[in-house]
């Protein structure tokens, strides 16, 4: 069995930057990831024998941020932004990622998924709980909506 | 532009994104995940006899009154929870402070030396400020910038804001604002030979806040 420590020095970034593209918001991807690896280290001895341990990691830090987003829907009143004013450390490419955030959310996730992971259509299929042609199709779409945005803000030829 | 470079494209933009979170922490967070599953393991064994253990207790036990032979652990789930967060940070959310020495064993447990107790301020422990206050400034240095917890629909800010009031040098806040609240700890930033103290009035106030540690004052 590999050990815990192995796993999370080599797939944090990759899970971190999956779910900051998934969620567009960096430091909030910080935390559901951190979570997630908890989680994933509390129940190491099954999640190691997953077929695909990365996978499940990211899996779990968005359904983490749909289980928070239930709790606080029903428990907190809509506040102000708490970030408001915040500084980003987040050194990702702004133009890029600006155009990735104008994408619908499922298209994000397949987006991180297929790319940042290289995860195939059946295993993206099975992270996000959809089905492979509905993988093909978002891909499609995002793809085709990220080179149209890029265009036009002259990134790509 | 294929898709091959749209590809390279999006990755390269993401590439010095990295996970600052330390291992440690990770770690630290399973293992309270781990026991807390072994707790609930425990608890759905023994739930059937503890429902009627509690029944009976509270049918004998005066109304208001802790009932005896009470499981600890319903008694934490209904009164506080603490729960530790990534980061280093131990979260105490208070409903009631029933129970005040499993509080305290529970905090200590995780990492804080804590002090808690039902009769107000420990007349025994000095404050760790010297002007009087449990909250200062540099106390509320001890909270990662922008932190602030939820609880009942509403939002106890223990970070930015100062504290609603002031009684005898305790900072304190009316029940009534105060029906659940959160504090969110760093043990790790507390200077060293402090407490962090959690004291109750049980009609009108809560307090927390540092204290000085010592042979009367124990943290």
């Amino acid at each position: 069995m590999p050990d815990f420590a192995d796993f999370y020095r080599d797939a944090k970034d990759d899970c971190l930057r999956t779910v900051m593209i998934s969620t567009g918001d960096p430091e909030l991807a910080q935390d559901l990831v951190a979570e997630a690896f908890a989680r994933a280290c509390a129940s190491w001895p099954k999640v190691a024998r997953h077929p695909n341990p990365t996978a499940w990691v990211v899996r779990t830090a968005l359904n983490v941020r749909t289980d928070r987003w239930r709790i606080r829907r029903r428990e907190m009143p809509l506040l102000e932004p708490a970030d408001a004013g915040r500084h980003d450390p987040d050194p990702a490419d702004p133009t890029i990622i600006d155009a990735v955030r104008r994408l619908p959310e499922r298209q994000r996730q397949v987006v991180a998924c297929r790319l940042l992971l290289d995860l195939d259509t059946e295993t993206t299929a099975e992270t996000l709980g959809i089905s492979p042609g509905t993988v093909k199709s978002h891909l499609f779409r995002a793809l085709a909506a990220l080179r149209e945005d890029l265009k036009l803000k002259e990134q790509i030829p | 532009m294929n898709d091959t470079d749209l590809a390279t494209l999006v990755r390269d933009a993401v590439h010095d994104t990295r996970m600052t979170v330390p291992e440690a922490d990770i770690t630290r967070r399973a293992r309270t995940l781990r026991t807390r599953r072994r707790l609930t393991a425990g608890t759905v064994v023994s739930a059937g006899v503890a429902a009627i253990a509690l029944a009976a207790a509270t049918v004998a036990a005066p109304a208001g009154s802790p009932a005896p032979g009470r499981p600890h652990d319903a008694a934490q789930l209904t009164a506080w929870t603490v729960t530790n967060e990534p980061g280093g940070v131990v979260d105490v959310t208070i409903r009631q402070l029933k129970d005040p020495a499993g509080l305290q064993a529970r905090l200590r447990a995780d990492g804080v030396p804590a002090i808690t107790t039902l009769s107000g301020t420990d007349p025994a422990c000095r404050n760790y400020y010297p002007d009087g206050r449990y909250f200062s400034p540099q106390y509320l240095a001890l909270f990662g910038p922008g932190e602030h917890s939820y609880d009942n629909g509403s939002v106890t800010e223990v970070v930015t804001s100062a504290p609603p009031a002031s009684h005898n040098g305790v900072v304190s806040a009316p029940l009534s604002r105060l029906q659940g609240f959160t504090l969110a700890i760093r043990p790790a930033r507390m200077p060293h030979g402090t407490a962090f103290l959690i004291a109750a009035r049980p009609t009108y106030v809560y307090a927390w806040g540092l204290v000085k540690t010592g042979p009367s004052c124990t943290g």
